[in-house]
Formats: C-alpha cells, sequence, structure tokens
C-alpha cells in the first residue's frame, strides 16, 4: 500500500503556503510531503537520514520540484532520481520561477517530464495546478509498481 | 655609416674610376694617333717621296734630258715640302730625319754636276773616256746617296709601324684592366650591399613576420647604424607598444567578461529571485479577499485589488526587462527569414486575442530579410502589440505590415526597409526621441497599459542586426513604425 504523496521541493515558506493553498482549493487530496531543500528531498526519497527506515518502494507519485534550492539544487536533485534504478521512473514536474534557458534545457537534459514557471497572478497559478493534478494524477496513467 | 652616404660613396667611387678610365683611354688613343700620323707619315716618304726621286734619278742616267731633270727637281722639291712638315718629336727620329735631310741636301750639290756633265755634248772624243769615269762616279754617288735615304725612312717606318703596334697592346691592356677592374668593383659592391642591406632586411621581414603572426614579445635586435637599424628600433617600440595595448586589451576584455558574468547572474537572480515575493504578495491579498469576503466593504477590496494589480505589473516589468537584456546578450543566428509568414503567425494570434473588436489585420506577401528568426518574432510581436493597443479606440482598426516604397522613409544600402503603420492614436513626432528609450512612455498607464521597454527591445534587436528603427505619426492620424534589415541573399 503506497501513500500516494506528492513530493513539494520548495524553499519559500509563502510559495509552500501557496501552493498548498492551490492544491486544496483545487480539491487534490493527495498527501503533501514537504523538503525544504534538496538534501531533505534526497533524504526523503532515499530513505536516508530524517528519513531513515522509510520504505524506499513507497514512491511519491509526483515530484513538484524547484531548481533554486539552499545545499542541494534542484538540478541535482533530478540528476540523482534519473541516475537511480529505484526512482527514475517518478514524474518530476520542475516548478519554478526561472525562465532561464539553461535552466530549461539542462532540466529537459536531465529528464525532467515537464518545466513549469510560476506565475505571478495567484489566478493563473490556480490554473496551473488545476491542470497540473488533472493531468499528472488523473489523465496520465503513473510508472508500474 | 648610414646606407644613403655608403650609396653616395659608392656613386662617387664609381663615377671616379670610370672618368679615370675615360682618360686614360683617351691619352692611349692620342698617342695611337700620333704614331698613326708618324708612320702614315713614315710611308708616304719611303714610297712617295724617296722611292719616287730614286726613280727619276734612274731615269735621267738612262735618258739625260731637259725632262726628266725638270721631274728630278720638282721631285727633289716636293721631297723638301715633305720633309718641312715633319711630325716626329722624338730625338731619335729626329736624328734620323735629320741625316735623310742631309743626304737631300747633298743630292742637291751632287745633281748638278751630274747635269752639266751629260748635258754639255760639246766635249772633244778625247776627253770622253775621263767623262765617263766621272759620270759614272757621280751615278754611284747619287744612288748611294738615295739608297741612304731610302734605307732611314724604312727604318722611320718600320720604327712607327712598332709604336703603332704598342699603342694598341696598350690600349688593349687598359681597356681589358678597366673592364675587369670595373667588374670586380661592382662584385664587390653586390657583395657588400647583400651583407648590408639584403640580409639584415630578410632578418627584419622574419622578425616582423613572427610579431605580425602575435608573438609581440618577439624582437627584431638588428644592431647597425643604417636606415635598416633605425627601422628595426622602429619595429621593436611597435611591438613593445602593441604588447601593451594588448596587455591592456586582455585585461579589459576580462574585465568586461567578468561584468557580463555578474549581469548574467544578476538577471538570474531578477528573474528567480525577484518574482517569489510579487507571487506571495499578489497570491496573499487575492486570499485575504477570499477569506475576509463578508469583513470587506466597497471602500477596503479595492485597495488589495490594487496591491495585486501593481504586484502583477511589477512581474510584467521584470519579464521585459529581462526580455530586453536577453535579446542583448542571445547569438545571433542570421538566415533567410519569411518576414511576411512571420507576421502573418503573430497577426492571426492577435486576431484570435482581440476576437472581440473589429481589426483589420494585412501582412503583404513575399517580404524576406536575412535575420535571426526568434529576434524578428519579438520586433513583429512587440511592434503588432503596440498597433493593436494603440487602435482599441477607433471603431475599424486598420493595422498593415508591408515593405516601404522606394522613396517611402529613408533608403539603406542592401538594406529592406519594412513597415508597420496602423491608423490608431498616434503621437505627437515632438516626442519621437523618446520612444525608443526604456521605460518611456507617451501615453498614461490608465489610457494604454505598457512598461515601455517594447520598443527598447525592438531598437536593440534592429540595432543589433545592423538596421535603424523610426517611426512616422501625428496625433489622431495613426503611427508608421519603420525598420531596416540586411537584404535577404
Amino acid at each position: 500500500m503506497t501513500s500516494k504523496s506528492i513530493l513539494l521541493v520548495e524553499d519559500n515558506p509563502s510559495d509552500i503556503a501557496l501552493t498548498r493553498r492551490a492544491l486544496e482549493r483545487n480539491g487534490i487530496a493527495n498527501p503533501v510531503v514537504l523538503a525544504e531543500d534538496g538534501q531533505q528531498a534526497l533524504d526523503y526519497l532515499f530513505c536516508t537520514g530524517a528519513h531513515a527506515g522509510r520504505d524506499i518502494d513507497d514512491r511519491p507519485v509526483l515530484v513538484l520540484l524547484d531548481v533554486k534550492l539552499p545545499r542541494v539544487d534542484g538540478l541535482q536533485v533530478l540528476k540523482r532520481i534519473r541516475e537511480d534504478a529505484r526512482l527514475r521512473r517518478i514524474p518530476v514536474v520542475i516548478l519554478t520561477s526561472s525562465m532561464e534557458e539553461g535552466d530549461v534545457g539542462a532540466s529537459y537534459d536531465l529528464g525532467t517530464n515537464s518545466y513549469i514557471r510560476k506565475p505571478v497572478s495567484f489566478e493563473q497559478f490556480l490554473e496551473v495546478v488545476r491542470q497540473l493534478g488533472l493531468y499528472w494524477l488523473v489523465i496520465n496513467l503513473p510508472p508500474p509498481k | 655609416m648610414t646606407l644613403q652616404a655608403q650609396f653616395r660613396l659608392a656613386a662617387f667611387l664609381t663615377a671616379a674610376a670610370v672618368l679615370l678610365v675615360l682618360a686614360t683611354l683617351w691619352l692611349t688613343s692620342l698617342q695611337l694617333s700620333r704614331a698613326l700620323a708618324e708612320s702614315t707619315f713614315a710611308g708616304s716618304l719611303n714610297a712617295g717621296g724617296i722611292s719616287g726621286l730614286r726613280t727619276v734619278t734612274i731615269e735621267y742616267v738612262l735618258n739625260p734630258g731637259q725632262r726628266p731633270r725638270l721631274q728630278w727637281w720638282q721631285r727633289h722639291q716636293s721631297l723638301a715640302a715633305m720633309l718641312e712638315r715633319s711630325p716626329f718629336d722624338s730625338a731619335a727620329e729626329q736624328a734620323q730625319l735629320a741625316s735623310v735631310r742631309l743626304r737631300h741636301q747633298y743630292l742637291a750639290e751632287l745633281f748638278p754636276k751630274l747635269t752639266d756633265l751629260l748635258e754639255s755634248n760639246t766635249e772633244v772624243a778625247e776627253s770622253q773616256h775621263l767623262t765617263r769615269q766621272v759620270e759614272s762616279r757621280l751615278v754611284a754617288q747619287i744612288l748611294v746617296a738615295t739608297e741612304d735615304m731610302v734605307s732611314e725612312s724604312r727604318r722611320l717606318l718600320e720604327q712607327n709601324l712598332l709604336e703603332v703596334k704598342q699603342a694598341e697592346k696598350r690600349a688593349g691592356i687598359i681597356i681589358s684592366t678597366a673592364v675587369l677592374g670595373l667588374g670586380m668593383l661592382m662584385a664587390v659592391g653586390f657583395v657588400l650591399a647583400m651583407q648590408g642591406v639584403i640580409r639584415p632586411i630578410r632578418a627584419l621581414q622574419a622578425s616582423a613576420e613572427l610579431i605580425g603572426s602575435g608573438r609581440l614579445e618577439h624582437r627584431t635586435r638588428i644592431a647597425l647604424g643604417n636606415e635598416i637599424g633605425d627601422l628595426s628600433r622602429a619595429f621593436d617600440q611597435m611591438a613593445v607598444r602593441l604588447a601593451a595595448s594588448r596587455t591592456a586589451l586582455q585585461a579589459r576584455t576580462a574585465e568586461l567578461e567578468t561584468a557580463n558574468q555578474e549581469l548574467e547572474s544578476f538577471s538570474y537572480s531578477v528573474s528567480h529571485d525577484l518574482r517569489a515575493p510579487l507571487r506571495g504578495i499578489d497570491g496573499w491579498s487575492l486570499a485575504l479577499v477570499e477569506d475576509l469576503a463578508d469583513k470587506l466593504d466597497e471602500r477596503t477590496r479595492p485597495h488589495l485589488q490594487f496591491i495585486r494589480a501593481e504586484a502583477q505589473r511589477m512581474g510584467q516589468l521584470i519579464d521585459d526587462l529581462l526580455m530586453l537584456s536577453r535579446v542583448s546578450r542571445q547569438d545571433l543566428v542570421r538566415d533567410r527569414v519569411d518576414l511576411s509568414q512571420l507576421a502573418s503567425v503573430i497577426a492571426a494570434r492577435m486576431a484570435k486575442e482581440h476576437a472581440s473588436r473589429s481589426i483589420q489585420l494585412i501582412v503583404q506577401s513575399g517580404m524576406q530579410a536575412l535575420a535571426d528568426a526568434r529576434l524578428l518574432d519579438i520586433v513583429l510581436t512587440n511592434l503588432l502589440d503596440n498597433a493593436c493597443k494603440f487602435t482599441c479606440q477607433s471603431a475599424s482598426a486598420r493595422i498593415e505590415v508591408k515593405r516601404a516604397q522606394a522613396g517611402e522613409g529613408k533608403a539603406f544600402p542592401d538594406q529592406a526597409v519594412f513597415c508597420v503603420c496602423d491608423n490608431g492614436v498616434g503621437f505627437d513626432m515632438a516626442h519621437a526621441g523618446k520612444l525608443f528609450g526604456a521605460f518611456q512612455r507617451l501615453h498614461r498607464t490608465s489610457e494604454f497599459p505598457g512598461t515601455g521597454i517594447g520598443l527598447a527591445t525592438v531598437q536593440r534587436i534592429v540595432h543589433r542586426h545592423g538596421g535603424t528603427v523610426w517611426a512616422e505619426a501625428a496625433p489622431g492620424s495613426g503611427a508608421k513604425f519603420y525598420f531596416s534589415l540586411p537584404e535577404a541573399p
């Protein structure tokens, strides 16, 4: 039995709360696991540090990943996910403020499933989260166990 | 010694040598011509004068008479005249000639005795025997004297022919010596020129090529006191200055690269870090509007809406600034671009965005340019966006993208001029100078929203293509935005 959680990797408290609010407002009820930097995300995914003892096969159904993060950055997290045989199939969506071409290109090179730039307007952000949830949690067929 | 002085000296020495040779030749030719004149004289003395006298003497002895006698005297006279014209100058020749003269005078004494003897036929028979003896003695004396003259003159002739031969030989020696000497002189000159000019010039050329290939620390080091040495020192100084300016340029380039990197990281920060708080401001303002729905009234609700509008406008400003910075940094990929097709796609998108309005969008077909398609897309999007925005108050908006006609606007060699024109509100040309500066706006935000960065971006892109952008307008009668781009090949 998996928890069907969403791993949100984000360091800005305001953005975290807004994302939670947007998920909630769109009726997305999956549990949200929060990692406030890249290292925490890796600890959760690889069941190390604070998450030692967690079942590594209880994979998140979706990772919402920021690029610019303290300690280990988002691209590094993405790289580690794609390099690991147990984790490589997890859908990863880069959700960030950056629209630097270098970041976009690097993310796709490392195998992101999607790259989304967070809009300033919360109404637009709500719509983005609604479509994300609809697509990745409902329409899209998830990877097999 | 400078090369100029060396060449002058060489020219002077050569000229002096040639003059010396010419003078010697002239003297030799004088000697030769005198020897020739003397030998000619000796020849004619021998062959004409003395031999002729001998012939007439023999004739007279064989056949005495008045006519041969007169002939003899004639001959004697002409020989006397000839002897007067003597060209000889040496003592030996003078002595020889003197002995000829003596005999000549002696003949003048002897001959009358012979004529007296032979032409007085009134002698008695007894004395005939005695007469014969005197006669033969006289004849013998005359002939001996004549023969002496002949042999003297022949000796003179032979001596002079020898002199001629010697003079010829001398002339030959002088000419060959002169040719050989001048030839040697020139050969030595060439070798010296080779050593003094060509070698250092080759060395200088090799050094110049090395310096030219970028090895600015190389020095020619040709320590000569002449012009080549001066040239070499000038070269070295040039290399020193070049190296200094290259070092300065490298330092400047490094500074610029650092500044560019700082700019990159700055715009990255702007893109990422400045937008995040705006998102918070907008999101939480909306949260307040939603969560305090029943507690907000008509007076306070607009405050929150203003906060949101300002946050969103700042977001737009940041995006536009990033765009402006990106179009300056992005590599230019020039290619043949179908401007008509590009404009049509944008026009179709505009028509969809402004579906509620009646806008006539006309794009001329077949427009081509040599440009970066992605940047040209930004140019056309901005210009068409503006045209849509500033025609929003007219009932029947008309926007046209076309190639400027010859004579319309300005013309540039090898550039195509395009025009985006509308029948919107236009603007006062008095403010046209501000049009393309960042954050410069000619209209109130409440009237026509915008950040004032769009046209600055357009200008930057057109300038990067080597083109020009300008506008023509009048308040109330629309605007025409012209831009030139390199003509498609």
